[in-house]
């Protein structure tokens, strides 16, 4: 059992470690930026970034707690821990409370959670346990992946009703890219693209008009300055200013004069990238690179199919969101919240995300044990 | 399963370069506009006006400053405990409705106190009210009241210059309004960043003036005694300095508090100095005996037979106040006889006398540096009919302010130089450094030396036993003037009127080396419509008064009053030695050397053309060493 564990500490993943803390840090200094004004005081007395540690903290001990079982024990857990969270999600319509005009949070008396977080990590999981027990690579037939799809369509619909667009679509994206990671025939996702290009009529009718809006301003943010347009506008204004070695920590001016939106949360990139530049932005996508490619690799390492499953669809959640994100700071994509992983504020994307990471370190750990 | 995760690595990078490249866009290529669009909305100019500049008399003492007042305002929206400001600002005196009443204001700022005092400022800042703030306003202050009134003006509510010096030196009072950049906020609030000065450091530049607060004192006792005395509607007094052209001193009567505004009346506030003009009357008499003399139409000991008191020119009767024979033509000035000017004016001819006057610059603005000024009228040339001639010999059918009139004799005075006339001496910003500095110029000679000396010896009679103007006569020293009385045209029939007249009286003293001019007018005087008897007893003692505050030793006893000598007028006027410097000013080089020379002095040139300057200056007690330098300028040029 010593010996066990001493190869199991050999294979502890300290770079994907390195890399979680570098970025959470640099949301930390930038939480810090985003909201200190004369009157919030000195970094440490700071109420948000000493939330934020804390989260970080607490997300670092799931991330620990993670390793110290045998990531195929989940495969048996598996739908309880997403029935668990689909069951969190219910709940939010009943007993949630309301934010930014929509439905997200459910308040746990000390902290409020927010369960359509931790539904994607619950996804992946059954996911990954679906998968597991299918058949081979590349031969998927759409009638082998159909129960797949109730398990993204039940969260899905429950997640569109809070309403939040962004994490639907960030589901959906991880959603696909488990079903091509798994084996789906290109065939089929032909298929799918067509009926789904087919339904984007019907969908636009079901969005809010609020919603609607955001895709028609996405699409030209410009005719609207000061109304729908203004977040992205500023956005970009904020991002481009920085220039190519930024304003300097503390200097962003957008920021500053709060002409951004969210400065703390899902704008976050533009203020970090307004205050560091272009190189600091590019660091920034580097290390998320970093860790997606490293997540990757222990994915293909990975000693069985279980394993592989959930490290890839945990980097995927990193990945597409830091896509969303960054393309939605930069106006390439329309206005959703989706945090930027590790580096937003909130307690519940930190912690579900770390110990998700934790998973992902775990079947490092055990490609060589039996 | 393996080569699938090649691809999703694959796309994986496509999809994260496609990031990076946008950034890079973002960044690099089109960062230049977003800067741009940046700054444009969070920069903002704004402009932040300096504190007004004072206005000091000549040696320093202030006539006009600005003066700091706190004042309280009220921001009802930003205002988070309505409790604690409303109980707070119970202190400033104000009732609970009022407090009440502008917390719920709807307009983003209200006053709550202006003019507060400091230690209610204090109170209110100790406190730090959300919502509730004070800044620092000016107010402007005159602190001798009355003095100067008319010269300095008024500046207005938001501290423009509305009249007098404050309007003319708007520009230096207020200084450069400074632009200052401040950030402004997604919400549109200004946010002064650092570097930003307080207003109260950024000032407008003092503005000293010409006057002597003491003369200007004595200058308007005199002529409101002389405006009470006389029961005149109005009246004016003037003090000018003739060698330079500096106002000393300019009174109005009625005048006005600049501290009270609302209480100065539009006909209070007029500088009737510059902004009204009259006929001046037998004062223009010296005018035409100088041109007379310049020309060599006549000499003063010459006779002119007087008609025994009535003159028939045309259709038009010449009346004398007495009946006078034959009078030589210091006589006629000494008793203003009417007949014996028109008879000099007749041998002087409408083409000598006009080019004369012209050069005067009669009838046309002076160009000193107040506002409002006018100019009065000369009638042109081809105007001038035989009996035009005749009236303007002795001051009639022709306009002029009083300030024309008092540099006309400024003119006499310094030996022929007409100068132009000023009040802005110079102006100094916050720094000490002289923005602009006012130097005497000279506008042109209008006559020659010997001219004015013997023009001047001939006012000096006119105080002389007989003479109109006894009464201006001053203890002590020897003066030289003359005394008007001018009918008045009645402003509906375009007629002269049948008792309204102005009394004035101009002069100059010391006669030797004048140092200052002093003209008196005073408006449809009552007790007399007489200048030698309302007027002159103003001038004396205005006269009296500033030869004390200018420490002029009284005059040597006149060397000749002799018919002789003013017979024969010396081709150089008396060097008049114990008085003090020759004036050079205005001679060419050569004969300022000549001069000089003959005078024993020792000559120092600087520059060409004609003498602009002198060092020791006109009147000045006589150097030791006999040293002179003469500071030459091209023709009548600016100093």
């Amino acid at each position: 059992m010593r010996q066990f564990d001493r190869r199991l500490a050999y294979h502890f993943d300290w770079l994907l470690v390195a890399l979680t803390l570098a970025v959470a840090s640099v949301g930390i200094v930038t939480i810090y930026s985003a909201t200190v004004t004369s009157e919030k005081g000195s970094f440490a007395t700071n109420p948000l970034v000493i939330r934020q540690a804390l989260y970080d903290g607490i997300g670092l001990a799931g991330m620990v707690a993670a390793v110290f079982f045998d990531y195929r024990r989940l495969e048996r857990y598996a739908y309880l821990i997403f029935a668990f969270a689909l069951v969190m999600l219910v709940l939010v319509p009943v007993m949630g409370s309301v934010g930014g005009g929509a439905r997200r949070w459910i308040n746990l008396g000390v902290v409020s959670v927010q369960p359509s977080e931790m539904i994607k990590v619950g996804l992946v999981v059954a996911l990954a346990r679906y998968f597991h027990r299918a058949r081979g690579t590349g031969d998927l037939r759409l009638r082998d992946v159909a129960p797949a799809f109730v398990m993204l369509a039940i969260p899905a619909a429950l997640i569109l009703a809070q309403p939040d667009l962004g994490t639907v679509g960030v589901v959906t994206a991880v959603f696909f890219s488990i079903l091509f990671f798994a084996g789906l025939r290109l065939r089929s996702f032909l298929l799918l693209a067509i009926v789904g290009g087919a339904a984007v009529p019907l969908l636009w009718g079901h969005l809010k008009p609020y919603q609607q809006q955001r895709v028609l301003t996405f699409l030209s943010p410009e005719m609207d300055p000061l109304g729908a347009g203004y977040h992205v506008i500023q956005s970009k204004i904020a991002i481009g200013s920085g220039m190519f070695w930024g304003k300097g920590y503390l200097h962003g001016t957008q920021n500053k004069l709060n002409f951004l939106p969210e400065q703390h949360t899902d704008f976050i990139f533009s203020v970090f990238a307004e205050e560091w530049g272009y190189i600091g932005a590019l660091v920034l996508i580097v290390l998320y690179a970093a860790l997606v490619l490293r997540g990757l690799q222990i994915s293909y390492r990975a000693k069985d199919r279980f394993g592989s499953l959930l490290a890839f669809g945990i980097v995927a959640i990193i990945f597409w969101q830091v896509v969303i994100n960054v393309g939605m700071t930069s106006g390439v994509l329309p206005v959703v919240g989706i945090p930027l992983p590790f580096v937003s504020y909130g307690g519940s994307s930190i912690t579900s995300m770390m110990i998700a990471l934790g998973l992902v370190i775990n079947v490092n750990m055990r490609r060589f044990t039996f | 399963m393996k080569t699938r995760i090649i691809a999703v690595a694959g796309g994986i990078a496509v999809l994260l370069v496609m990031v990076a490249v946008r950034i890079v866009h973002l960044t690099l290529t089109d960062s230049p506009g977003l800067a741009r669009m940046a700054r444009q909305q969070q920069r903002e100019q704004v402009q932040i006006s300096a504190h007004r500049g004072a206005i000091l008399d000549r040696h320093g003492e202030t006539l006009a400053s600005s003066v700091d007042r706190p004042s309280i305002f009220l921001r009802p929206r930003r205002v988070t405990d309505r409790a604690r400001v409303q109980s707070a600002l119970a202190t400033l005196g104000l009732r609970p409705q009022q407090i009440a009443a502008k917390l719920g204001s709807d307009a983003p700022f209200v006053w709550l106190k202006r003019a507060a005092s400091p230690r209610q400022r204090d109170l209110v800042e100790a406190l730090k009210l959300e919502g509730v703030g004070d800044l620092t306003e000016a107010r402007r202050f005159y602190p001798h009241e009355s003095a100067a009134a008319h010269v300095i003006g008024i500046a207005g509510v938001d501290l423009q210059g509305l009249e007098g010096v404050e309007r003319y030196y708007e520009r230096d009072l207020r200084g450069e309004p400074r632009t200052l950049e401040v950030e402004r906020d997604a919400r549109g609030r200004e946010i002064l960043t650092d570097g930003v000065e307080a207003p109260q450091e950024m000032q407008g530049a003092s503005v000293q003036v010409t006057l002597d607060l003491g003369i200007q004192d004595v200058a308007e006792r005199a002529l409101e005694r002389g405006v009470r005395e006389s029961r005149a509607r109005a009246g004016t007094a003037i003090v000018l300095d003739p060698s330079t052209g500096e106002l000393l001193a300019l009174a109005n009567a009625p005048s006005f508090d600049p501290n009270h505004r609302a209480t100065a009346s539009f006909s209070r506030r007029r500088n009737r100095a510059v902004t009204d003009f009259y006929e001046p009357g037998s004062t223009f008499k010296p005018l035409l005996a100088a041109a007379a003399i310049e020309h060599g139409v006549v000499r003063p000991a010459e006779m002119v037979f007087c008609e025994n008191g009535h003159y028939s020119v045309g259709k038009w009767i010449i009346h004398d106040h007495g009946s006078h024979g034959w009078l030589s033509v210091a006589e006629v000035l000494q008793v203003s006889s009417n007949i014996g000017a028109a008879k000099i004016g007749e041998r002087l001819g409408r083409e000598r006398f006009f080019d004369f006057l012209t050069a005067l610059e009669i009838g046309r603005p002076t160009g000193i540096d107040l506002p409002g000024e006018v100019g009065g009228m000369l009638r042109p040339l081809s105007d001038w009919s035989h009996i035009a001639l005749i009236t303007t010999s002795f001051g009639q059918g022709v306009a002029v302010t009083p300030l024309q009139m008092a540099r006309a004799f400024a003119a006499i005075a310094n030996g022929g130089l007409l100068m132009k006339p000023y009040v802005g001496m110079r102006a100094v910003a916050p720094d000490g450094e002289v923005v602009w500095e006012h130097r005497p110029t000279v506008v042109r000679r209008v006559m020659r030396p010997e001219t004015a000396a013997t023009v001047t010896t001939m006012l000096e009679r006119v105080l002389d036993e007989g003479g109109t103007g006894m009464r201006a006569r001053v203890a002590g020293f020897r003066v030289a003037g003359k005394t008007g009385t001018a009918q008045k045209i009645e402003a509906g029939t375009g007629r002269y009127s049948a008792h309204a007249r102005i009394a004035s009286f101009v002069g100059f003293l010391p006669a030797e080396a004048p140092r200052v001019v002093i003209l008196a007018l005073l408006d449809e005087p009552e007790t007399s419509s007489y200048g030698g008897i309302v007027a002159a007893p103003v001038f004396a003692e205005i006269a009296t008064a500033a030869m004390e505050r200018l420490g002029v030793s009284a005059s040597p006893p006149p060397p000749e009053i002799q018919e002789a000598s003013v017979a024969v007028p010396a081709p150089e006027p008396p060097p008049s030695a114990p008085a003090g410097m020759p004036s050079f000013i205005g001679l060419s080089m050569r004969s300022a050397l000549e001069r000089a020379r003959d005078l024993g002095w020792a000559v120092r040139v600087v520059g060409s053309g004609y003498v602009a300057s002198q060092t020791p200056p006109p009147g000045a007690s006589a150097a030791p060493g006999k040293a002179l330098t003469l500071n030459l300028a091209p023709t009548s040029g600016v100093l």
